[in-house]
């Protein structure tokens, strides 16, 4: 018998020196002496693994759970004492990405039935954030990339860190307690936050999948961007959060407008009330001229045209009225106004004066074109009235 | 000047009622008082937004944990290199 197996455990040993399997693992036990012990299977086949505390201590699998897709390296030994072919395992890396995705969408459907990721539920960004709270780790590349992007956009802007870490076990506790804290502080408060890291492998990401950061995000009344890893990576904080963000750079890109867009955008603005309050002159003055000449109110009093003259040369120097506008205000407004004014035909009206027309609209000027039992218009101030011609008389002006 | 907050329109209120202000007064018939009214307005809106944006305190820090579980702020160095995370 052991000849045998001692022949068995040789030819094995010398055969597969070096072997890389894929497998599920289950009944996983560590023993008490510090050794992994588990079945490592697929639908139709399992094989026994041991991986002693030695090896175990060196690799970087930190928690095995039974049903995990696992890849195991090593060499095939037979332990003799029961006739056992098993594999002694060198490293044990999980499988991950396929396993971590279904837990990932498991998650994500979770939190989506539960109303997390409503998009009515999401805050609206400050367009100008005075003060930006930054949860991440306060080593390393992220952090001085958001802040040299947020310093080139803006270079006045208050930037203050929560430093957290940002992968392995109780960092989702970290990353919670700075939202938390953010929202707590109310004396110095901020109006935007950015919780990220950069990029990883599933695993590396993991802490933006759990409950504590999910949690504090949802409850965060601070706005929230989530900037965790490179853009093809998505973590369940990134459907929380009320904006996401590929990378923690475009986060900080998308976070505040460029100094120079903002200024840009009020100098378009008030560009264009100038122009508007420009051609609003302009115009009314037009209109004020075309009714006076439409009206023939032309030869109205001199005084009349006097005052359109000034108004004329108002309009020709607007520059200067804007001017006037800014630094002595309504006084010289209000004079222009009241001349403007004046000048309206209903005012003219109003003075007692009537516009007479035929009934083809067009102004009555002479009454030398009138003749008995023509029918007028006549408009007066208020109202207006039909006539007809009884006599007329021919002559000059007044 | 801080504690008349409430006052104060946002930045984001003040745009908005710039742009409000804009588009009324390009509309074609509003009255010429009116349209100084709001020229003033946004004349005083755009200059006071303009301000603001001048006075936005530069600081980048970082907290601490002080010792009665406090956070405390001291100024983060860009500079400062802690390797790699």
């Amino acid at each position: 018998m052991t000849e045998l197996n001692q022949l068995l455990k040789q030819s094995v040993e010398e055969r597969f020196v070096w072997i890389t399997v894929l497998g599920e693992a289950s009944g996983v036990v560590l023993a008490n002496s510090g050794h992994l012990y588990f079945n490592l299977k697929d639908a139709t086949a399992s094989i026994r693994v041991v991986m002693f505390r030695s090896a175990l201590s060196r690799s970087s699998l930190k928690k095995l759970e039974n049903g995990r897709q696992i890849i195991v390296s090593g060499s095939v030994s037979l332990y003799a004492p029961r006739g056992e072919i098993q594999i002694i395992a060198s490293e044990i890396r999980l499988k991950g990405i396929g396993d971590i995705f279904a837990r990932l969408e498991q998650l994500k459907k979770l939190y989506q039935e539960k109303g997390y990721f409503d998009p009515q539920r999401k805050k609206k960004l400050p367009m100008l954030p005075r003060r930006i709270g930054v949860v991440t780790s306060p080593t390393g590349a992220v952090v001085q990339d958001i802040i040299r992007v947020l310093h080139r956009r803006f270079p006045e802007i208050g930037i203050i860190i929560y430093p957290a870490r940002v992968q392995g076990e109780g960092a989702s506790l970290e990353i919670a307690a700075g939202v938390d804290y953010f929202n707590r502080e109310t004396k110095k408060p901020v109006d935007v936050l950015i919780v990220g890291r950069g990029g990883g492998s599933y695993e590396d990401l993991w802490a933006f999948n759990e409950e504590p950061v999910i949690e504090s995000i949802y409850n965060s009344r601070i706005p929230v961007i989530s900037a965790v890893g490179h853009e093809i990576d998505f973590t369940i904080a990134d459907f929380v959060a009320d904006l996401r963000a590929a990378t923690p750079s475009a986060a900080a890109e998308i976070v505040i407008g460029t100094k120079e867009e903002f200024f840009g955008r009020i100098d378009r603005l008030a560009r264009r009330v100038v122009y508007a309050m420009e051609s609003l002159l302009a115009q009314r003055r037009g209109t004020v001229m075309k009714a006076l000449v439409e009206s023939g109110l032309t030869r109205f009093p001199r005084r009349l045209l006097e005052i359109g003259q000034q108004f004329d040369n108002v309009d020709f120097s607007l520059q200067r009225f804007m001017q006037i506008l800014v630094f002595s205000r309504t006084q010289t407004f209000n004079r222009l106004m009241a001349k403007l004014e004046t000048l309206d035909p209903d005012r003219i009206l109003s003075r007692g004066y009537a516009l007479v027309t035929r009934t083809d609209h067009s102004i009555v000027r002479e009454a030398e074109t009138l003749k008995s039992g023509d029918r007028l218009h006549i408009r007066f101030h208020r109202g207006s009235s039909e006539a007809i011609v009884a006599q007329t008389h021919s002559g000059g002006g007044s | 000047m801080k504690s008349t907050k409430a006052v104060k329109p946002s930045f984001e209120e003040a745009l908005k009622r710039l742009e409000e202000i804009v588009s009324r007064m390009e509309s074609p018939e509003i009255p010429l008082q009116e349209g100084f009214n709001l020229y003033q307005e946004g004349m005083t809106l755009a200059s006071g937004m303009k301000k603001e944006l001048d006075t936005i305190e530069k600081k980048v820090k970082i907290l601490h944990q002080s010792g009665d579980a406090k956070m405390e702020e001291t100024d983060f160095d860009m500079e400062e290199d802690h390797g790699d995370s």
